[in-house]
């Protein structure tokens, strides 16, 4: 089937975790922080006085109810939402997959920020786009090789309107583009006549609370953004949001209808109780909190079991899920994964996040799901597995030797 | 709590401006999905538990109508609490 991509197939393993495995592997939340009694409370609260209402289909809108929750979390970082400009989703991967089928044309180019989280690229490959790599420097996303890539693509005769982009604590680098940086790439996208697609799943869970200013608040013209509640509430609730330009809006939410028919009124209602209960910045603080612990745990045993002069090197994220580990030498890190599950840890290969078969240097360790107790021991293990020979490297060995 | 800090609890659950106490909720811009969160909010404030039937109920649906209705449901269990 065309819309068999790798990724997509291989996603549902990234959730399955063997007995005595330790998975660094799925980038799930912490649930233990959600307030389950008051939610529970509420969701009873909602069922009884309005499930004849929450339980029926609704019109694909962000519900007047849930706007100033969700306008809410965008101001945190600079954006703008009202209800004229948002459509609902089931979440971002929803949002992606929309924006691919409404805004592309199957066989168009839509230039992705690398690596790239897969079910981006699944979603960009399953609507019919060719994907090509946004050219990188020291600072993250170059806007000159963005000038060159689509004069060229261009000139071969290919169509280029998308650039997809995960700006803060990117999945799965951690990585963050700063507000200078993002200010000359929307210069150059309105040179080019180009649309961003702002995927943001992780930008308001910066361990110490710092934010960083959207790409929509910068130019809300020129980008269309993706939020979700996943991350800052849960995924369960399959819910989330596309902020457009007025002229966008009219197809994102036709498109949506299309996937979805309707949003959840139960979820957006459930949501919308709890903000106005009790507002977003306890849950949020509560999260950081616990990724903040759980990062500083993994980050320090990686410095005291793989040193200063390990092959593998990385950066400590300021936020997010992700930490990414590469190998100087431009190791494959797939070759590693097995002698890692020998050893009782799972991670994911870098090639993984790839468009072309790149980034076979890198692994990703998500540290957001395991229990603080485990973290020392995974790296433990992790270390001795990345440490070791790979079996491929002994066998070449043992052929050539 | 009077009516004018139940409007200020309808004002900040609904982001809407209450200008008038009577003023049906649908035309001061509250839906009725908003009007269920406002009338959850309600029943958590007060200790109350609103009868979804009588939600249909025209009379409850503006600030002073559900006002009226925590009132009266105070008064009813008053006697039951001693
Ligand atoms: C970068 C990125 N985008 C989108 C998603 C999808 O999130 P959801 O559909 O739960 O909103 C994820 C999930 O991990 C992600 O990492």
């Amino acid at each position: 089937m065309w819309t068999d991509t790798r990724p997509a197939a291989e996603l549902p393993r990234l959730f399955e975790k063997g007995a005595d495995v330790i998975s660094l592997a799925g980038g799930l939340p912490d649930l233990d922080v959600l307030p389950l009694g008051d939610i529970s409370q509420q969701l009873a609260r909602l069922v009884r006085l309005g499930g004849k209402l929450a339980l029926q289909y609704t019109t694909p809108h962000v519900a007047k109810a849930l706007v100033p929750a969700v306008a809410d979390l965008m101001a945190r970082e600079d954006g703008h939402a009202d209800a004229g400009n948002l459509i609902p989703t089931s979440g971002s991967q929803m949002g992606l997959t929309a924006v691919a089928l409404a805004l592309g044309t199957p066989g168009d180019t839509i230039l992705v920020q690398t690596p790239a989280y897969p079910g981006a690229t699944a979603a960009f490959r399953t609507a019919g786009l060719d994907l090509h790599a946004a050219g990188e420097d020291a600072d993250g996303l170059c806007p000159q090789q963005l000038r060159t890539t689509v004069r060229e693509l261009r000139a071969a005769g290919r169509t280029v309107r998308l650039l997809y982009v995960n700006p803060t604590f990117q999945n799965p680098t951690g990585a963050t583009l700063s507000v200078p940086r993002r200010a000359e790439i929307l210069t150059a996208c309105r040179e080019l006549d180009l649309l961003l697609i702002e995927d943001n799943p992780y930008g308001l869970l910066g361990f110490d609370g710092t934010t960083t200013t959207l790409f929509q608040a910068l130019d809300p013209q020129q980008v269309v953004y993706l939020g979700t509640f996943s991350k800052i509430f849960a995924p369960g609730l399959r819910s989330g949001w596309i902020a457009a330009p007025e002229h966008l809006r009219y197809d994102l939410a036709r498109v949506a209808e299309i996937i979805s028919l309707s949003p959840s009124a139960l979820a957006q209602g459930a949501l919308a109780a709890y903000y106005s209960r009790s507002g977003w910045t306890e849950l949020i603080d509560r999260y950081r909190d616990s990724y903040r612990e759980r990062c500083t745990l993994m980050a320090d045993a990686l410095d005291a079991e793989l040193g200063a002069d390990s092959p593998w090197t990385w950066q400590r994220p300021g936020g997010g899920f992700y930490l990414w580990l590469r190998h100087r030498d431009g190791a494959d890190a797939t070759r590693y994964a097995q002698a890692a599950a020998a050893h009782g840890v799972s991670f994911v290969p870098g090639g993984h996040f790839s468009i072309d078969g790149e980034h076979n240097d890198g692994l990703r360790l998500c540290f957001s799901n395991v229990p603080r107790k485990k973290i020392t021991e995974a790296v433990t293990r992790l270390a001795a597995a990345l440490t070791e020979t790979p079996a491929v490297a002994r066998e070449l060995a043992e052929v050539s030797g | 709590m009077n009516q004018s800090q139940f409007d200020q609890l309808v004002e900040r659950i609904c982001s809407v401006q209450v200008t008038d106490s009577e003023t049906p909720l649908v035309d001061l811009g509250v839906d009725s999905l908003h009007t269920i969160a406002l009338v959850m909010a309600v029943e958590e404030e007060f200790g109350i538990e609103v009868d979804p039937d009588a939600l249909a109920d025209p009379a409850l649906a503006s600030p002073a109508g559900l006002f009226r209705y925590v009132q009266a449901w105070a008064a009813d269990a008053a006697p039951a609490r001693v």
